[in-house]
């Protein structure tokens, strides 16, 4: 049995307000009360807990690059931690965790203090966009790149490609009503759907308005109609789907099998085979299909010498591709053109093709002050492949390849990685800051079946790495630094 | 001895919700521990009799405390530890899971729940930090670890690899 939500939810909030040591004596009262009078209550406390101890043992210990961009703390306080603050933040987490689940209204009044948060809601997203196309929204959704709420979206025409948090890949066609509001399923009122499911991800559940149908490894459409017919075609491997009114009767589907359930005549029948024509894409949903924005072959060239690249805000690159617009500012949001965010890092929105050479690269001019402390650069092919460059003062015990880039520490003073899908493929290089302009280079092949990419350091290539045929989850090119302002002079991504 | 370490520490840190309270719990009792040693019996487990030192530990620090410190009664720090003793072997896995899960959250996330808890991290700081006003980074926070959370569940439940 477990923990009701709306429990679930007040000993959330009350867990954050006790790290906060902002409890009070009847909110102690009714956290005990809580764990004493549900037995579940104990393990959600416990697992909590913990979550935020694994925490404090991963960013203590494992300091991944992207973590060291924003390196403002002195490494070696030994602290009385600035708990108030934590507190804080937990309190607040627990809070919009009840705001979540509608469970919290007695510990809402208790603290009006943070009513200034609760103007809207939490938004909890469990699915990203990662492609669309001609699609035409008239409620919700989002453009590649963004993730989708869970409130229920409509999408007029086109088609949308999602990856939900549990790596299902999900598309979408249009004219579809649907909501992505679990970890691992998806509502589906009306249109089409086709689903590919990774064996880490088994269970995957789509909701129809007459079924429900729950994924055992395989790759299956669903599809219901105006009438509120929903029909379940497999493609590959299994499903169970049944009809969720009335009796329920479950139908097993294997390959090439479909199935169609009514919920008005309350019958669920077998159909004779599966057809694939519903569902045009299905074949290919695996695959990277389209670039977000339509990059042309020649090269997207920014040159930042006017100073330090913290002040990017208004420069215009010298030549760009056709489509991006440069928005300089910190609070541009994710709106399919190249933005700047805080920290110095530079985001395109990139999604490669087969049958091209991509090239990004950047010249780090060379210091009359050579970096020392906590400076970083990193340079990557998001999700699919960067290139680090890192400065620590002494901090330091070794570099491990094929781990993590969140184990990753630090072997010395001056080093370079590589990683691919946030693991460091290799450990190659140590170098110390350039006296001289560097250029650091990642190359993306994507003219071979498996796509390859390769690290150059000052035209010497580190490394190289061979993708399985599977698909490359890169959405964008980016490039971040801490440290290094002003000694970047071009950012290229050329594609021949 | 470090795995070991990190255990105690999460079990300290689930029955005082207090980071620098349980850092100071766990050298104590790793002392305790180093000092009693030789009453070790090897034919049992060692981590529950270092968890027993470490219980010990933490309901005196909490008396001694009194009013000063939040302190659950003795009967929910007793249920409470026996839970993360029961749940021991999967709690070591929810750290290898969030491993998993902290790597499927974009990178601007990861870095900001990172810098959230590094050590004499401030909200403050890491919300100035990040760009965000800190009500935006509060929520941030929030749906991280809710993802977090959801996540680590999940994975928790698939089969474990052999």
């Amino acid at each position: 049995m477990s923990l009701p939500v709306e429990i679930e939810g007040e000993l959330q909030a009350l867990l954050d307000l006790m790290l906060d040591n902002e409890l009070r004596v009847d909110q102690q009262a009714r956290l005990q009360a809580i764990l004493r009078g549900h037995e579940e209550a104990t393990a959600f406390y416990v697992a909590y807990m913990k979550l935020s101890a694994d925490l404090y043992r991963l960013s203590e210990e494992q300091i991944p690059p992207a973590a060291e961009e924003l390196a403002f703390i002195p490494s070696r306080t030994r602290s009385r931690f600035d708990w108030a603050s934590t507190a804080a933040a937990c309190l607040l987490l627990g809070f919009f965790g009840m705001i979540l689940h509608g469970a919290w209204p007695n510990i809402k009044q208790h603290m009006p203090y943070l009513e200034a948060f609760t103007a809207k809601p939490l938004v909890v997203h469990y699915a990203t966009v990662i492609e669309a196309r001609r699609t035409t929204w008239s409620r919700g959704g989002a453009v590649p790149g963004q993730a989708l709420g869970q409130a229920t979206c409509v999408l007029d025409e086109g088609r949308v490609k999602l990856r939900l948090d549990s790596n299902v890949l999900a598309e979408i066609q249009g004219p579809a009503t649907f909501r992505v509001d679990g970890y691992n399923q998806l509502h589906l009122d009306a249109g089409k759907v086709v689903a590919v499911v990774p064996a880490e991800a088994v269970g995957f559940n789509v909701q129809t308005p007459d079924a429900n149908v729950v994924d055992l490894g395989t790759e299956f459409g669903v599809k219901v109609d105006q009438g509120r017919d929903t029909e379940v075609h497999v493609f590959k491997g299994k499903v169970e789907a049944s009809l969720k009114v009335g009796k329920a009767r479950m139908i097993a589907l294997g390959q090439g099998e479909a199935a169609r359930f009514t919920g008005e005549s309350q019958t669920a029948e077998k159909l004779e085979r599966a057809n694939l024509a519903l569902f045009t894409e299905a074949p290919q949903i695996a695959r990277p299909l389209h670039p977000a924005i339509p990059i042309l072959p020649g090269f997207f060239h920014e040159k930042f010498d006017g100073g330090p690249n913290v002040d990017l805000a208004g420069l215009r690159p010298d030549k760009a591709s056709p489509g991006i617009s440069w928005k300089g500012t910190r609070s541009a949001k994710a709106d399919g053109a190249l933005r700047k965010e805080e920290n110095v890092v530079a985001l395109l929105p990139f999604i490669p093709e087969d049958g091209h050479r991509y090239s990004l690269s950047v010249k780090l001019k060379p210091s009359s002050t050579p970096q020392a402390v906590n400076s970083a650069f990193l340079l990557g092919f998001t999700e699919g492949g960067s290139l680090a460059l890192h400065h620590k003062d002494s901090r330091s015990t070794w570099a491990s390849m094929n781990r993590p880039i969140a184990s990753m520490k630090y072997l010395s003073n001056h080093q370079v990685f590589t990683s691919t899908g946030g693991t460091v493929a290799h450990f190659k290089l140590e170098i110390d800051d350039p006296i001289e302009t560097l250029v650091l280079q990642i190359i993306l092949d994507t003219r071979t079946p498996a796509w390859k990419l390769e690290w150059h350091v000052g035209g010497k290539r580190v490394n190289r790495f061979t993708y399985p045929i599977n698909p490359v989850d890169i959405d964008h090119v980016s490039y971040g630094s801490q440290a290094f302002e002003g000694r970047i002079s071009e950012f290229i991504l050329q594609v021949d | 001895m470090s795995e070991n370490r990190h255990r105690i520490f999460g079990y300290v840190f689930s029955l005082t919700g207090n980071r620098a309270d349980s850092e100071d719990l766990l050298q104590e009792s790793l002392i305790t521990m180093w000092e009693k040693f030789d009453k070790f019996d090897p034919s049992t487990n060692f981590i529950a009799w270092s968890f027993k030192i470490a219980y010990y530990k933490t309901r005196n620090f909490q008396r001694k405390a009194g009013n000063s410190k939040l302190i659950f009664d003795d009967d929910i720090l007793e249920k409470v530890a026996i839970q993360f003793e029961q749940d021991a072997v999967i709690l070591d896995r929810r750290y290898e899971m969030l491993q998993q899960c902290l790597q499927k959250l974009n990178d601007r996330d990861r870095e900001f729940i990172l810098s959230r808890y590094q050590q004499g991290a401030r909200v403050e700081k890491v919300a100035q930090a990040s760009g965000r006003k800190i009500q935006a980074a509060y929520k941030a926070l929030a749906r991280i670890r809710k993802r977090l959370y959801e996540c680590v569940s999940f994975n928790l439940q698939r089969p474990q690899e052999s």
